[in-house]
């Protein structure tokens, strides 16, 4: 650094003191003297920000590069030395959200701008926050919300979006959906969603592998932070993503962060391909130890005496395709029983398992609903 | 404001309130770059919100920016509180904790929000349950070390104009 030379006299104690200083330091007087400027200009161009912030003369932002200080370090400074950032007296703050909010004690129907706070920005983007997973629970993982879903504000609101809810339904993962609303159904059952890509897209063609990367990077802190059971990707973008690898079938995958992982069919796949997926993916839910699974309709007096058992349609994606004798566990029992899947020919009807009216009368009651679900011996169990 | 939102991990709660918020590049260089060596969670907080599409980092214009640059200097204020103050056009909310900017934006016909009223916002707009603007509120008092008898006014006009 180019230096100037600048002469002056300064007392005889203050010499004796500044060269006790530098001998302390191992230093020379002249080393001293500008250390001990710097220090004293640092802190004086501190103090003077400070005051002239607490005179209202400069911002909070001008005090920081004044004086030469961070943001967080000027904010912590501020509340060591008690001096508040808040000026504004309680009655001026309610006028002021008075002023925003409309008329004193109404709330503007309309805001003053159709645009979002903090500049301008005309592309308004929607928000459609993660759900974290309960402990133990499903993680339901796409690529990027479509834009149909952000103006609905609810995940998977598309055409295709319907037809995965409705296969989430079939397996027992939401109850009772509301239509439209069908991740609210999905996440209080104690399970999560998240997107690798947070911003609506058309198509992942246009997401930069930057992009993707800082995804894949966010998903992994999720994962281990909400230690989900399994995770379910709901597009083979999502999953060839997260797992970097462009070899992915719908089925089992490889684990993710710990954590085993399943692709779903393309909801546009044929339905017998869809079919197998769904029962995979029972399989492996029933072997995590979660009881998901679907209720039979209640069984009535009319039920025992014919000795059947009535499932919803959903059910029949646990149950073989065509009629035929299945294993199930009831009540702990093991019992071959004959299955009719009642699929037509003008309608699908419930599905319909015949027990037997003498062990029907045994073991279950009127007015009572089964679980059906895969255990993880892999049978069917009704409990 | 980024900072006392990643202090109170506020940021999606924020969303609900008011949408996603552009943030100029020296508010982002003031409150993330600046800490990202320190590994600050806070910063991990800001990276994620802006992943998630919650904060819009903008890029200026030359003209944006020698309009803040005139602005900063004219009115004594730091390069991220004009900045902000640049990309606003009238009508709009900026988010400004700060006296001086807040009423250079008045002067500019913009409508500036402490981060403190977001959830009193929020719960008009009926965005944000009561409940949650509440907790959001105390959580955001506590951490940007906010006066009572502001924060009482504050619940009670949380209180008025919850839906």
């Amino acid at each position: 650094m180019k230096t100037q030379q600048l002469n002056f006299r300064i007392e005889a104690d203050l010499l004796a003191a500044l060269q006790r200083e530098a001998d302390a330091e191992y230093l020379d007087s002249a080393t001293m003297i500008r250390k001990l400027l710097r220090e004293g200009m640092a802190k004086r161009r501190l103090e003077r920000a400070l005051l002239e912030y607490q005179k209202g003369e400069i911002s909070i932002g001008r005090a920081c590069e004044d004086s030469g200080l961070s943001h967080w370090d000027m904010l912590r400074l501020l509340q060591e030395r008690r001096i508040s950032t808040y000026r504004e007296t309680p009655e001026e703050a309610a006028a002021s959200l008075e002023r925003i909010l409309g008329k004193a004690g109404r709330v503007a129907e309309k805001p003053r701008s159709n645009r979002p706070p903090v500049g301008a920005r005309r592309d308004q983007v929607q928000i459609l926050p993660d759900s974290p997973t309960r402990r133990g629970g499903v993680l339901l993982v796409g690529m990027h919300p479509a834009p149909a879903s952000a103006e609905a504000g609810h995940h998977w609101q598309g055409r295709l979006g319907k037809r995965l809810w409705r296969s989430l339904a079939r397996l027992g993962l939401l109850s009772d959906p509301i239509p439209g609303r069908e991740d609210e159904s999905f996440v209080a059952a104690g399970n999560g969603i998240t997107n690798i890509i947070k911003r609506t897209a058309r198509s992942p063609a246009g997401i930069k592998a930057d992009e993707i990367r800082l995804g894949v990077e966010v998903l992994r802190m999720r994962v281990e932070r909400w230690a989900p059971s399994l995770l379910i990707f709901v597009s083979r973008d999502a999953a060839r993503a997260a797992l970097s690898t462009r070899a992915v079938a719908p089925g089992p995958c490889a684990i993710f962060g710990g954590v085993p992982t399943f692709l779903l069919t393309e909801p546009n796949a044929a339905s017998n391909e869809v079919h197998e997926n769904e029962a995979a993916l029972l399989k492996l839910l029933g072997t995590r130890g979660k009881a998901h699974g679907i209720l039979s309709q209640g069984i009535s007096a009319a039920d025992i005496t014919e000795g059947s058992i009535r499932f919803p349609r959903e059910a029949k994606a646990l149950l073989p395709r065509i009629r035929g004798n299945v294993d199930v566990v009831i009540r702990g029992q093991r019992l071959r029983v004959s299955y009719d899947p009642r699929v037509g020919p003008d309608r699908a009807r419930n599905a319909r398992l015949h027990i037997g009216r003498e062990m029907l009368e045994r073991m279950v009651r009127a007015g009572e609903r089964l679980h059906l679900h895969v255990g993880s011996d892999g049978l069917l169990h009704l409990d | 404001m980024l900072i006392y939102l990643a202090k109170a991990e506020a940021f999606v709660l924020a969303a609900k309130c008011v949408g996603p918020m552009d943030v100029s590049p020296a508010v982002w260089r003031e409150a993330a770059e600046a800490w990202a060596e320190m590994d600050a969670v806070e910063v991990a907080r800001m990276r994620v919100a802006a992943h998630d599409g919650i904060l819009h980092r903008v890029e200026l214009s030359e003209q944006t920016r020698r309009r803040a640059g005139d602005l900063a200097a004219g009115h004594r204020l730091g390069a991220g509180e004009s900045e902000v103050l640049a990309l606003a056009h009238v009508g709009d909310c900026v988010i400004l904790d700060e006296d001086r900017a807040t009423a250079v934006a008045k002067s500019m016909g913009l409508s500036p929000i402490r981060t403190l009223r977001i959830p009193v916002l929020g719960a008009a707009r009926g965005t944000l349950s009561r409940t949650a603007a509440m907790e959001m509120l105390q959580r955001l008092a506590l951490v940007s070390s906010a006066p009572s008898d502001l924060v009482k006014e504050l619940e009670h006009l949380l209180g008025r104009y919850s839906r």
